[in-house]
């Protein structure tokens, strides 16, 4: 096989990390942050982001839409992402293949759903539509899902696949969740790879997990774990060159920390294909 | 179709139950493969991150209630609050504009009794962190104005601008929390805990400010700034509270702090 085109690795951009960040410019390939977290008028974060575009390529990522409640109210949550992309002119934007809202009451957070027909008639409307008002593509990322619906008529992987027909949508492939799901649910995490179309996959998640008593957790709170990599260099070997992205929400260590995770990741990238330069737009 | 959607919301409604209360557990199990003791477990943790979430949020917008109840207090309250009150949207940073009203009925904060108008005082800072980015207008604004106009004029106020009253003395116990936050020693004032005060909230670049206003000052820009009055009704308001009430003095500090956005005189806008 020849080598193909990997792209530089990204960070998550959080709170702690802004100042360093914006004075000493790291080498990496874009940073992603939270879209919620920018819905404002103005304000310091809102700056900092803006300041952060000037320098890196920007992925938003949502955590607010829940594309698969039957019943939420998602128009003025919409609006306020299409004005943030409006503003930042971000290479990404993608969300999750989840439901969060139900009865008027928002939980603020990644639910799983049964995977059935029906649902992926209302999640394809929905990432159409989310499509035709950003005028962009959107990436949608498999979730982490700690319980398992005895109704699901067809895998995780399987829905994505048929999205990504229906939609034209792209994958963003969270390696943790998929390994954090096979460990919990007994299942081989290639096989969810087999399935997945990797030709859609415009981004690649890494992050760490808990080993907890009920099993694995997806906290984002450590470094990717070896069976991770792994995987990240089993999909580096199928000719995948979507950027990685190193996301760590809690216990955030200090900034070198992440970029040594996300070196390593460029390294994987590498043996498997050509990294692809540095994205970064300015030096500092 | 109809009915298969029909599914898919009665999955979610169970599910929703089960992460209000663990009472919703038994409805909700049935739904779901594996050994019922570990999905019992596992809805507990979807539990925990719900709560943990909106516990994340309103101490993103209540440090200073945070400070003064201490952690496990605020974290029962929480607890409290998001029982009566989740969240209702998909952007967690808009949970918790009611959290003062909460405190306000709930009984064991009798102790406390600034808590709740601190709570109002922390939800405008809130606010103004993230209100539009706009240019202050300059004391120039005025000059060219003849009595008339000016006394007809009304102004407008730059995003983020709030004011608030209290019973208590609210503007200092959160200044006096933020030079604790930033680790001042030796300098800390005495609070007066029976002192009535009236708090005045701004953007100050992308730094949100906290003042004391006087009642005549207080009266003054929550005539323009809630009421929409004109310029001298304001100034003759303001005068009936304050037998000192000192308009220049009133002026200056709202330009040197940036408080006014525009004025808008009969058809103009400068």
């Amino acid at each position: 096989m020849s080598p193909h085109p990997v792209s530089p690795t990204g960070i998550g951009l959080r709170q702690p990390h802004y100042a360093r960040v914006l004075e000493e410019r790291p080498r990496i390939g874009f940073v992603e942050v939270h879209s919620e977290n920018f819905f404002h008028d103005g304000g310091a974060a809102l700056r900092t982001l803006e300041r952060a575009r000037e320098c890196y390529p920007v992925s938003l990522h949502g955590v607010g839409l829940a594309l698969a409640s039957v019943d939420a109210r998602h128009d003025a949550h919409v609006e306020r992402l299409a004005k943030l992309v409006e503003r930042i002119e971000p290479d990404f934007v993608s969300e999750h293949l989840c439901w969060g809202a139900v009865d008027g009451i928002h939980f603020n957070d990644l639910l799983p759903f049964p995977y059935s027909s029906e649902a992926l008639a209302l999640v394809a409307a929905r990432v159409n539509a989310l499509q035709d008002r950003l005028r962009r593509p959107v990436l949608i990322e498999n979730l982490s899902a700690y319980v398992q619906f005895r109704d699901a008529r067809m895998s995780e992987a399987d829905f994505l696949a048929d999205l990504v027909c229906l939609t034209g949508c792209g994958l963003l492939l969270d390696l943790n969740n998929l390994y954090v799901n096979a460990r919990n649910f007994g299942t081989n995490p290639m096989d969810a790879l087999e399935r997945l179309p990797m030709h859609a996959v415009r981004e690649i998640h890494l992050a760490g997990h808990a080993v907890t008593g009920y099993g694995l957790i997806d906290t984002h709170g450590s470094a990717v774990c070896d069976d991770v990599w792994a995987l990240l260099a089993a999909v580096r070997r199928r000719g995948v060159g979507a950027p990685a992205l190193i996301e760590w929400d809690t216990d955030l260590p200090e900034l070198d920390i992440l970029l040594a995770e996300a070196a390593r990741a460029d390294r994987i990238g590498a043996d498997a294909g050509t990294l692809d330069g540095d994205r970064r737009v300015c030096a500092a | 179709m109809e009915t298969a959607v029909s599914a898919l919301l009665d999955a979610q409604r169970r599910f929703a139950r089960a992460l209000r209360s663990a009472q919703g557990e038994p409805a909700m199990l049935p739904l779901l493969t594996g050994d019922a003791e570990r999905n019992r477990g596992l809805l507990g943790v979807y539990r925990g991150n719900a709560v943990a979430n909106a516990n994340a949020a309103l101490t993103l917008a209540y440090p200073v209630c945070r400070q003064i109840t201490g952690d496990d207090y605020f974290d029962a309250l929480v607890r409290r609050y998001w029982a009566q009150t989740p969240s209702t949207d998909g952007d967690l940073n808009r949970y918790g504009h009611s959290f003062a009203d909460f405190l306000d009925g709930f009984e064991p904060v009798r102790a406390l009794p600034y808590l709740p108008d601190v709570a109002r005082l922390e939800w405008s800072v809130h606010v103004a962190t993230t209100a539009a980015d706009t240019a202050p207008l300059g004391g120039e604004a005025f000059a060219g104005l003849a009595p008339d106009a000016l006394a007809a004029a009304r102004l407008h106020m730059t995003p983020g601008f709030a004011l608030l009253g209290s019973a208590w003395p609210i503007a200092d116990i959160w200044l006096q929390h933020q030079r604790d936050a930033a680790g001042a020693s030796g300098d800390a004032f005495d609070i007066d805990l029976e002192q009535a005060q009236y708090a005045v909230v701004w953007r100050d670049g992308l730094r949100v400010r906290v003042a004391s206003l006087s009642v005549g000052a207080h009266a003054f820009w929550a005539a323009i700034a809630l009421v929409g009055a004109s310029f001298g009704d304001a100034w003759a308001g303001a005068a009936g509270t304050e037998q000192d009430f000192n308009l220049a003095a009133t002026i200056e500090q709202a330009i040197a702090c940036g408080w006014l956005h525009h004025i808008e005189t009969r058809g103009h806008e400068q």
